[in-house]
């Protein structure tokens, strides 16, 4: 193949990939608050002591975790302001829409996380004579959340990908940019790499980080 | 009155009984070691004592006072106040790796007793001192090696000034270069008067420590004796097989 790959048109883009990828950064921060706290509580209910309740959290994990992010993010785009009649931006729908996803896949791992920590440190908690509050707070949770770290870490960087789907419900994010450029450029070859280029040099030194993370963590707790 | 005092305790799993009518006595001077086949209980009872377990009838009085019931209705009833006297250290040595050694010291008393936190740090550096570990305070628990890992958990049990401590298997999980300053440490304490119930496979150890071995089997005591006797001329048959099994293992005599 013959192809004449101009940086120029690379370098014009530039601006207006960036200001994509600024959306894209912005859906992704937004969803991790809300799945990192909305996920805590979640894993809290899936391993509460009242049946109805963890039943309740369990389906909600199931339905995001068992159907396309595609179709939740277009569903609330299209179905919810029809059920509910409100009208809200793309953008904030496809930051409910990511979140709530997150949220179920962070749940799984809090709650796998707290389940990892051995029995026996509760065992040492009641010889101790700490109650069952602070033993959750001071033993339990924290070694759960150090535990949990680099999954959540994982989970970050796969909706900061999955954050481009958005692009469907016509946010400006880095692909919707992408996209618009590439046709009105005529070179989606130059355009789309770049786009690319881009998701790659947010998700490795990521995914680097999360490997560190990893190996802290096996250290912090002799494992 | 006896120190410790177990009577008609009874324990299932289920259907299976772990104890039926166990009874046991000890006095404040003694520091019994229990040795039997693995299922025999041994470490069940312990748990038992420590409120970790629940039982299915039958008491536990430490000091005379109801310390672990079984109420009429079936019910457990457990004594904080009186569980608070009792210290455990534990086979895998449970100390809570996001924390500091000292502060893994400091917990208990400071958030089960209330103990104010500049005087928990000078008792816990105090007993660091003692067991030759103030320069770890500051280290984590994976910093540590196994030996140094379980003379720290004794030492955190010991910031609640037990009144007997129990110890299961403490020794199991290390390397035998490691296991000899554990029990090293445990022959200080047992030095310095404390009562206490152990459970081990070491029976030199036991025999060095013990002023009773109790040998368990099916969830019952077998025989109950000074170590000089019951290592030399164990009464049961039972008891006598064990130890011989045991000690031909171990490649000598005691």
């Amino acid at each position: 193949m013959n192809y004449d790959f101009s940086w120029i048109i690379v370098e014009r883009a530039l601006p207006k990939l960036f200001d994509g990828l600024l959306v894209s950064l912005q859906l992704t921060v937004w969803a991790n608050v809300i799945g990192l706290t909305a996920g805590f509580l979640l894993a809290l209910c899936a391993i509460s002591r009242f049946r109805v309740v963890r039943w309740l959290a369990v389906a909600y994990i199931e339905v995001f975790r068992c159907t396309p992010a595609l179709i939740q993010i277009v569903w609330f785009y299209f179905c919810v302001p029809m059920i509910f009649g409100v009208w809200w931006s793309g953008f904030l729908m496809g930051v409910l829409a990511l979140g709530m996803n997150l949220t179920a896949f962070n749940a799984e791992a809090y709650r796998a996380a707290i389940q990892t920590v051995p029995s026996s440190h509760l065992d040492a908690s009641v010889a101790l004579g700490l109650g069952p509050v602070v033993s959750t707070l001071l033993v339990v949770l924290p070694q759960a959340l150090i535990i949990a770290i680099p999954v959540l870490m994982t989970n970050a960087i796969g909706i900061f990908q999955q954050s481009a789907l958005v692009a469907l419900i016509s946010v400006e994010d880095l692909v919707y940019q992408g996209r618009i450029l590439a046709g009105e450029t005529y070179r989606p070859i130059e355009i789309l790499s770049t786009v690319a280029v881009f998701y790659l040099a947010i998700s490795i030194p990521m995914s680097q980080l999360v490997g560190f993370f990893e190996s802290r963590v096996a250290r912090m707790l002799g494992r | 009155m006896a120190f410790l005092e177990v009577s008609k305790l009874s324990k299932n799993y289920g259907v299976m009984p772990v104890f039926k009518d166990f009874d046991l006595t000890l006095e404040e001077k003694d520091r019994l070691v229990l040795i039997g086949p693995s299922g025999c209980g041994k470490s069940t009872f312990l748990r038992c004592l420590m409120g970790l377990e629940n039982i299915s009838s039958g008491d536990i009085r430490l000091n005379g006072n109801d310390y672990i019931s079984v109420n009429p209705r079936g019910r457990m009833k457990l004594q904080r106040q009186v569980q608070k006297n009792v210290g455990m250290v534990f086979q895998h040595y449970t100390l809570f790796p996001h924390f500091s050694v000292l502060s893994n010291l400091c917990l208990a008393p400071v958030y089960a007793r209330r103990m104010p936190k500049a005087e928990a740090r000078d008792k816990a550096m105090g007993l660091l001192r003692k067991f030759g570990l103030a320069e770890r305070a500051n280290y984590y628990p994976s910093q540590l090696s196994g030996g140094q890992k379980q003379r720290v958990a004794i030492a955190r049990a010991l910031m609640l000034d037990p009144r007997l401590m129990l110890f299961d298997e403490v020794t199991s999980a290390l390397d035998p270069e490691l296991v000899v300053e554990v029990e090293n440490t445990m022959m200080e304490l047992a030095e310095s008067g404390m009562p206490m119930l152990i459970v081990t496979h070491d029976m030199h150890f036991a025999r060095n420590i013990a002023t009773k071995v109790a040998f368990l089997e099916g969830g019952r005591v077998v025989e109950i004796a000074p170590p000089a006797e019951l290592f030399t001329q164990p009464k049961e048959a039972r008891t006598k097989s064990f130890l011989k099994n045991i000690l031909r293992f171990e490649g000598g005599d005691l």
